[in-house]
């Protein structure tokens, strides 16, 4: 993923299910950002968030990484929990990252939906979902 | 529907080794590399793509010891690196990268890894390889203060294909 965006370096996706803008997302994060590890959370949140795509501030060619581990997806008896690791390395910046996010929704997840708040996605981003059968 | 971790190759050490390259990869959306590697000396496994052994990775890493967490960083480095893995009892180390959009020809590559050592610790890393070629082949050896080490015997390397509807 890379981003338009133009403040800072490094801007945040936001990851949302079956269309719901509400606020009814977590994210707990542990991050570590080349010199410094630390932990944060959110909560009541209208997406699960963190950092990990590079703007237009980063040299060309720079894209960051996330995989999002969905469990248990189409359960419709309980909450649904995500697995992120991700990062962005710009040979001088960027953070690396491990979280975990919730939605307090009992619905089975049909739609999953990404985003940059900071603008679009730039050309050349990439996505890819697969399944996983027990 | 799409296919998920297809063993591409697999090896298993027969005798101590100074690395394992998988070559000729070509045919998948992303790629998932895990090894389970043992040293009886200090080393760090790590990585390089196509044989590129110029000053074009970077890293940054977020490590728990078992007593304290802490982040580094390391920018234009040979390869891509993860912690020291030798450890005075007989624990192997898991290591996971997943290399996304491998094959592509217009962006740098990004890398995801984990490693896992019960006696030393826990990471994770963001890898980044400046070069816009596809990945064709990768090489995992293991190195100290610029000194190539060996794996022992039985260590074992597969390299997974994922590929996308």
């Amino acid at each position: 993923m890379r981003g338009t965006g133009t403040a800072g370096t490094v801007d945040y996706y936001a990851l949302t299910f079956n269309g719901d803008t509400g606020s009814n997302y977590s994210t707990h994060r542990l991050d570590g950002n080349g010199s410094t590890a630390y932990a944060q959370s959110s909560s009541s949140g209208t997406s699960i968030l963190n950092f990990c795509v590079p703007n237009a501030n980063t040299t060309a060619g720079i894209f960051g990484a996330a995989i999002f581990d969905i469990l248990d997806y189409a359960a419709t008896t309980k909450n649904k929990t995500v697995r992120v690791p991700s990062g962005a390395d710009t040979n001088g910046g960027g953070q690396v990252n491990f979280d975990s996010g919730a939605w307090y929704s009992t619905a089975a997840v049909t739609s999953i939906g990404i985003s940059v708040p900071a603008g679009n996605f730039s050309q050349y981003s990439s996505f890819a979902l697969y399944g996983i059968k027990g | 529907m799409a296919s998920t971790y297809t063993p591409i190759a697999t090896t298993t050490l027969g005798s101590s080794q100074a690395g394992v390259t998988f070559s000729s990869i070509s045919g998948y959306t992303d790629l998932k590399l895990v090894i389970n590697v043992g040293t009886n000396v200090n080393a760090y496994p790590f990585i390089q793509f196509n044989s590129d052994t110029g000053s074009n990775y970077s890293l940054t890493e977020l490590l728990g010891n078992g007593s304290s967490a802490s982040s580094s960083r390391g920018s234009s480095l040979s390869h891509i690196q993860t912690f020291n893995i030798n450890t005075t009892t007989a624990i192997d180390t898991m290591v996971t990268w997943d290399v996304m959009n491998y094959a592509n020809t217009l962006t740098y590559k990004t890398v995801l890894e984990r490693a896992s050592n019960a006696g030393n610790g826990t990471n994770a890393i963001v890898g980044l390889w400046r070069n816009t070629a596809a990945i064709t082949s990768i090489y995992v050896g293991c190195i100290n203060s610029g000194v190539a080490r060996t794996f022992n015997t039985g260590s074992t390397f597969t390299l997974y294909g994922i590929k996308a509807a």
